[in-house]
C-alpha cells in the first residue's frame, strides 16, 4: 500500500537560549506521518515531546529557536512560508490541541465568538448562519449540547473545555492534528470518554493525529506508532501492534513499561527507572540514557548508538536485541 | 447578588467619606473655625458668623448633635455658605466649575488613557523593536516632568511669548457661556495648553502599564490558540491579547476619572481656569472652610460613585466577574 | 509554551530537576540586584540617581555662597562664573539654594518612602498571610483610604496644620501614600499563604510571625523595593505640589520652594529661565531615575516580563546557511 506521507519532520533540532548557552531540547528527531495515521509520542516531562509538538506548528515560545533540520506539512516546508500563508496554512492543513483545555480559552470570549473568530479568519465571506449551523454540527460532534455556544469558558468543566476545543480543532477538516496530552489534566472517566470521541472522529473524518502523552498504555492503545523520547532524542518508533514481548525495545521503553502499575492480583510490584534524566547542560557522552541503563556495555559511554531499523521498529542503541531483553548481561 | 453587594459597599463609602469630613475639622488641634473666628473679628458680617456657627457647630452641643445637626443640613442639600464669596451657597460654586473640570480634566483624563494604551499595546507586541524602544524612554521621560513646571514654560512660551494661546481663563472676557459654535471653540482653543500639558505629563504611565500588562498575557496560552488558529495578527493583538490586557488598567482609569472631578489644583490654579481645583485651591489659600469641605466631600462621592459605576462595568467586561462570591 | 523543555528557561538551572517543592525558594534578590545593574536603563536610572544622592551629601561642600546670608547679592544675574546658576530676584544664589534644596527634597522623598513603604508592607502581608478578620477590617480601611481623593485629601490636612514644616509634611504625605502599595502586597502574600515551603513551615511547628519574616517576606523584597522606589517619586512629587502652593514653611530651601518664590517673583516674566529651570529639570531627572531604576527591576524580577534570549550571532549565521530560521 503506497502511503502519502503527510508530516514529514527530518533532523529537527530545537534549543532554547539561556543564560547559560544553548540547551537542545529536540535533538535531531526525524519521522513521518502518514494519511490517517495516529502516532504517539512518550516520554518523561522534559523530554521535548512538547518542543517538537510546538516546532511542528511553528509555535515556539521566545527564546526557542529551530536549529536544524526541517518540517514538511502536507508537502510544504513550515519554516519557510511567508507569515500569511502560514497564517492560511494553519487550521485549514494543520491544527492543534494544547495541553491546558483551561487556559487555551479567551476568558472574555463565547464558545460562539471562538468558532466565529476561526472560521471568519479562513473564510472570509462565511454568514453567521452558516457559521452558528456549523458550530452547532461540531458541538454536536464532540457530543456537547450546542446551548452551550452562548457558554463562556468558565461556565464549563474542564472536560467540556477540552472537547469544545477538539470541535475547534476540527472545524476547518484539517489534514492533520497535533494533540499536546489533551486529556492529562482531566480525571479518569472524562478522559477515556475524550479518548473515545477523539479516536470516533477520526475514524469518521480522517485525519492523521501526533499524539503526545506522557502515559505509555495510552498512546499504545490508541496508536498506530510509537515514539519514544529521552532527554530530546527519539529513542524507539514501532509499531503499536508489533509483539512487545519480542524484546525489540530500547531499554527506557523497557523501563517505561515495567513504570507501569498492574492492576493483576498478586503481580510484582512496580520498578521505577532508577536515576533521573540528565539537564541539558551535562549531557552524558555516548548514548544519554547509560547512566541509568540495566544494560549498558562500555560502548554504550563511548559512541553515539546506531539507528537500527528493522522491519516494524527502529531503534537507537548499541545493544543486540538478545542483550536488550538482558540475557547476555554485561554490566 | 453581586450588584447588591456592591451597591451596599458604595453607600456604606459615602457615609464614611461624609463622616470622614465632619470629623476632620474637629479632630484637628485648635477648632480651625475658632481661629478664623478671632482672626476676622468683625470683618465678617454677623449673620455670615451664625451661619458659620452653625455650620463649624461653635457652640457647646455634644459631638453626636453636631454630627445630626451636620447629617440634617447634608440631607436638604445644603453645602453651607462660602466665606469668601458670601453669600454664595457651596453648592452653587461648586455647580458652576465643575463643568470646566470635566470638560478640561475629564476629556484629557480619557484621551491620555486611550492614547497611552494604544501605545502600550502596540510597543508590547512589537517589543524590543524600534517603536518600542523609542515610545519607552520618551514617555518615561515625559511623564517624570512635574506637570505644573510644565505647564508654566508652555503658558510663558506659548501664551506669554509667543502669544498663540490665551494666558487665562475658559472663555474670552465679556462672553457668557452659550451653545454656540463661536463659545466652544473660544472655549476649546483656552484649553489647549493647559490641556495639553496635563495630557502630555500622564500618557506614560498608561502605556508603561499597558505595555507590562499585555507582554504577560502575550505568553498566555488563549494567544498561542489563537495564533495557531491562523487569526489574523490585528484579531489576536486587540480582541485576544489587548482585550485581556487592558483589564486592570479599567479600574486605574475608574480611579483617575474620579480625580479627575477633583480637579487639576495647579494647572486651573497656574490657568486661573474656572474649575473645581481652582476653587479649591483658592479656598484653601483664603482659607474658605465651608467651600473646602463642599469640595471635598463633591470629590469624594464623585469618586467612589465613578467606583462603583467600574465595578458594574468590569463585570460587564470581564465574565468571570460577579459570578465568584469572593470577588469583593 | 504549554510545557517547559527540559532546558530550565528561568536562569535558576543550577540544580537538577530534583523535587524541591518543599524546599523555600532562596530569597534572589541579591542576584536579581546585580542583574538590574545589568539593565542598561536601570543603569542609567542608577547613574542619575547617585549623582543626585552625591549632591546631597556634599551640599555643605558645594555650595557657594553661604544659605543663610539671604538677599545679600544683586538680584536677578543671569549665571556667569561668580553665580553658577545665576541668582534670584531677591538676591540670593541658585546654585547654592539648589545644592541644599535638592538635600532637602531628597530627604523628604526617602522619609516618605520609609514611612510608606513600612506600613504598606506590615498591613499588605500581615492582613494577606493571616487573613481572617484582621484581613478584612485592613482590607477596608485600605479600600476607604484609595476612593478618597489623594491630593485633595492631603490640601486639606496640611492646611489645618498651621506653618507645616518638613516633618508635617513627610508625615502627611507618608501616611497617605500606603494603601496601594498595601494592596499589591496583600494580593502576592495571599498567594503563600497556601504554598508548600510555607505549609511546610506551619506544620513545623513556627509561629506566624517567624513564618512571615523568614518565609514569606524574602520572596517580596522585589514588590517592596518597588514599592519603595515609587513612594520616593511620590514624596518628591508631592513636597514640590503642596511648597509650590504655598503649603507649608517657605524656609528650608527645597525644590518646590525655589519653584514657588521663583513663581511668586514672577522669574519666567522678567526672563530669569536660570531660577526656574533647575528645580524643575532636578525633579524630573529624578523622577526620570527612579522609573528607569523600577522599570529594570520589573524587567529582571518578573519572570514574564524577562527578555527572551537571541541565539549568538555566529550560531545565527550559520543556521540562515542552513536555511534553519528561527521560531515565532
Amino acid at each position: 500500500m503506497a502511503r502519502r506521507p503527510v508530516v514529514e519532520v527530518e533532523h529537527l533540532s530545537v534549543g532554547y537560549m539561556t543564560p547559560r548557552g544553548l540547551a537542545t531540547a529536540v535533538d535531531d528527531v526525524s519521522f513521518t506521518i502518514y494519511e490517517n495515521e495516529i502516532v504517539g509520542v512518550v516520554g518523561e516531562s522534559g523530554c521535548g515531546k512538547s518542543t517538537l509538538a510546538n516546532a511542528v506548528m511553528r509555535l515556539l515560545g521566545p527564546g526557542a529557536y529551530v536549529t536544524g533540520g526541517r518540517i514538511r506539512v502536507d508537502g510544504q516546508d513550515v519554516y519557510r512560508m511567508q507569515p500569511e500563508a502560514l497564517r492560511q496554512f494553519r487550521w485549514t492543513t494543520m491544527s492543534m490541541v494544547f495541553q491546558s483545555a483551561m487556559n487555551v480559552l479567551n476568558p472574555v470570549k463565547t464558545v460562539a465568538s471562538h468558532f466565529e473568530d476561526t472560521f471568519l479568519a479562513h473564510v472570509p465571506n462565511m454568514s453567521k448562519r452558516e457559521i452558528a449551523d456549523r458550530a452547532a454540527e461540531l458541538l454536536r460532534l464532540v457530543r456537547i449540547d450546542p446551548s452551550r455556544l452562548r457558554s463562556y469558558p468558565h461556565e464549563l468543566s474542564g472536560g467540556m473545555r477540552q472537547r469544545v476545543v477538539i470541535a475547534i480543532a476540527i472545524a476547518l477538516s484539517p489534514r492533520f492534528v497535533i494533540m499536546d496530552e489533551p486529556t492529562t489534566a482531566l480525571d479518569v472517566v472524562v478522559q477515556r470518554s475524550i479518548l473515545e470521541s477523539i479516536m470516533e472522529l477520526q475514524g469518521q473524518i480522517g485525519f492523521s493525529v501526533l499524539f503526545i502523552s506522557h502515559d505509555i498504555n495510552l498512546v499504545t492503545a490508541i496508536s498506530n506508532r510509537v515514539g519514544v523520547m529521552y532527554a530530546g532524542r527519539l529513542v524507539e518508533l514501532s509499531e503499536a501492534a508489533f509483539d512487545a514481548s519480542g524484546g525489540f525495545h530500547h531499554p527506557y521503553t523497557q523501563g517505561l513499561l515495567r513504570a507501569i502499575p498492574k492492576l493483576a492480583v498478586g503481580e510484582d510490584e512496580i520498578e521505577g527507572i532508577p536515576g533521573s534524566p540528565p539537564s541539558p547542560f551535562d549531557m552524558p557522552s555516548g548514548c544519554s540514557f547509560h547512566p541509568r541503563c540495566p544494560y549498558r556495555k562500555p560502548e554504550c559511554s563511548m559512541r553515539k548508538p546506531p539507528l537500527v531499523v528493522a522491519e516494524n521498529y527502529q531503534v537507537e542503541c548499541h545493544l543486540t536485541p538478545a542483550e536488550r531483553r538482558g540475557e547476555l548481561h554485561v554490566h | 447578588m453581586y450588584y447588591i453587594k456592591k451597591l451596599g459597599n458604595f453607600i456604606l463609602l459615602v457615609w464614611v467619606a461624609i463622616t470622614l469630613n465632619f470629623l476632620l475639622p474637629h479632630l484637628m488641634p485648635g477648632n480651625p473655625m475658632e481661629a478664623l473666628v478671632a482672626k476676622s473679628q468683625g470683618k465678617i458680617d454677623p449673620v455670615v458668623m451664625h451661619a458659620l456657627a452653625l455650620q463649624f457647630g461653635i457652640n457647646n452641643k455634644p459631638l453626636w448633635q453636631k454630627y445630626i445637626d451636620y447629617m440634617t443640613q447634608l440631607l436638604h442639600g445644603n453645602l453651607g455658605v462660602s466665606i469668601t464669596y458670601y453669600p454664595v451657597h457651596v453648592s452653587t460654586i461648586i455647580g458652576q466649575s465643575l463643568p470646566w473640570t470635566i470638560i478640561l480634566v475629564g476629556v484629557t483624563t480619557v484621551l491620555a488613557f486611550l492614547i497611552g494604551t494604544l501605545i502600550g499595546i502596540v510597543a508590547a507586541w512589537r517589543r524590543n523593536k524600534l517603536f518600542d524602544s523609542l515610545m519607552g524612554p520618551l514617555w518615561m521621560f515625559m511623564g517624570s516632568v512635574p506637570q505644573f513646571w510644565l505647564a508654566l514654560l508652555l503658558l510663558y512660551y506659548f501664551g506669554f511669548q509667543l502669544g498663540w494661546f490665551p494666558q487665562m481663563h475658559s472663555y474670552s472676557a465679556g462672553d457668557a457661556p452659550s451653545f454656540t459654535w463661536r463659545f466652544l471653540g473660544d472655549a476649546v482653543w483656552h484649553s489647549i495648553l493647559p490641556g495639553f500639558a496635563l495630557l502630555i505629563t500622564t500618557i506614560g504611565g498608561w502605556m508603561l502599564a499597558m505595555r507590562n500588562n499585555m507582554i504577560q498575557v502575550v505568553s498566555d496560552d488563549f494567544v498561542a490558540f489563537a495564533k495557531a488558529r491562523g487569526l489574523r495578527p490585528w484579531t489576536v493583538m486587540m480582541s485576544y491579547a489587548a482585550r485581556n490586557a487592558v483589564l486592570p488598567s479599567v479600574t486605574q482609569f475608574a480611579i483617575a476619572l474620579g480625580y479627575a472631578v477633583g480637579g487639576q489644583i495647579l494647572i486651573e490654579e497656574i490657568f486661573s481656569y474656572p474649575g473645581i481645583g481652582y476653587q479649591l485651591s483658592q479656598a484653601v489659600i483664603s482659607q474658605d472652610y465651608p467651600l473646602m469641605q463642599g469640595i471635598f466631600l463633591i470629590i469624594a462621592v464623585v469618586m467612589l460613585f465613578v467606583n462603583f459605576a467600574v465595578d458594574i462595568l468590569y463585570a460587564r467586561m470581564d465574565p468571570r466577574v460577579g459570578t465568584e462570591e469572593a470577588s469583593a | 509554551m504549554s510545557d517547559q523543555p527540559q532546558a530550565p528557561v528561568q536562569p535558576a538551572a543550577s540544580q537538577p530537576a530534583l523535587p524541591q517543592k518543599i524546599r523555600r525558594p532562596r530569597p534572589q534578590w541579591l542576584q536579581t540586584l546585580a542583574r538590574v545593574f545589568r539593565e542598561p536603563k536601570a543603569l542609567i536610572g542608577f547613574i542619575i540617581l547617585a549623582l543626585f544622592i552625591l549632591i546631597a551629601i556634599f551640599a555643605p561642600l558645594l555650595a557657594t555662597h553661604d544659605p543663610m546670608q539671604e538677599g545679600a547679592l544683586p538680584p536677578l544675574q543671569p549665571p556667569s562664573k561668580q553665580f553658577l546658576f545665576g541668582t534670584t530676584g531677591y538676591g540670593d544664589d541658585v546654585f547654592t539654594q539648589w545644592v541644599y534644596a535638592t538635600r532637602t527634597s531628597l530627604s523628604i522623598g526617602f522619609q516618605v518612602a520609609v514611612i510608606a513603604t513600612a506600613l504598606s508592607v506590615i498591613l499588605g502581608v500581615y492582613s494577606g498571610f493571616k487573613g481572617g478578620k484582621v484581613d478584612a477590617v485592613v482590607n477596608w480601611v485600605t479600600q476607604v483610604m484609595l476612593v478618597l481623593p489623594g491630593y485633595p485629601l492631603i490640601i486639606m490636612i496640611s492646611s489645618y496644620i498651621p506653618n507645616a514644616g518638613s516633618e508635617a509634611i513627610v508625615w502627611v504625605l507618608g501616611l497617605t501614600s500606603w494603601p496601594g502599595a498595601a494592596r499589591m502586597k496583600r494580593a502576592q502574600a495571599m498567594t503563600y499563604r497556601t504554598r508548600d515551603f510555607v505549609l511546610a513551615a506551619k506544620l513545623g511547628g513556627f509561629s506566624d510571625f517567624r513564618n512571615m519574616l523568614a518565609e514569606v517576606f524574602p520572596n517580596m523584597m522585589s514588590l517592596v523595593f518597588n514599592t519603595f522606589i515609587s513612594m520616593i517619586s511620590w514624596g518628591i512629587f508631592g513636597e514640590a505640589f503642596l511648597r509650590f502652593l504655598g503649603i507649608g514653611s517657605t524656609h528650608t530651601p527645597s525644590w518646590g520652594n525655589m519653584l514657588n518664590q521663583a513663581q511668586n517673583g514672577n522669574a519666567l516674566m522678567q526672563g530669569a529661565w536660570w531660577w526656574f529651570i533647575p528645580p524643575g529639570l532636578s525633579i524630573t531627572l529624578v523622577i526620570l531615575s527612579l522609573t528607569l531604576i523600577n522599570y529594570g527591576i520589573d524587567e529582571v524580577s518578573n519572570p514574564r516580563l524577562q527578555k527572551p534570549l537571541k541565539l549568538p550571532k555566529a550560531l545565527r549565521r550559520k543556521l540562515q546557511a542552513a536555511a534553519g530560521e528561527e521560531g515565532m
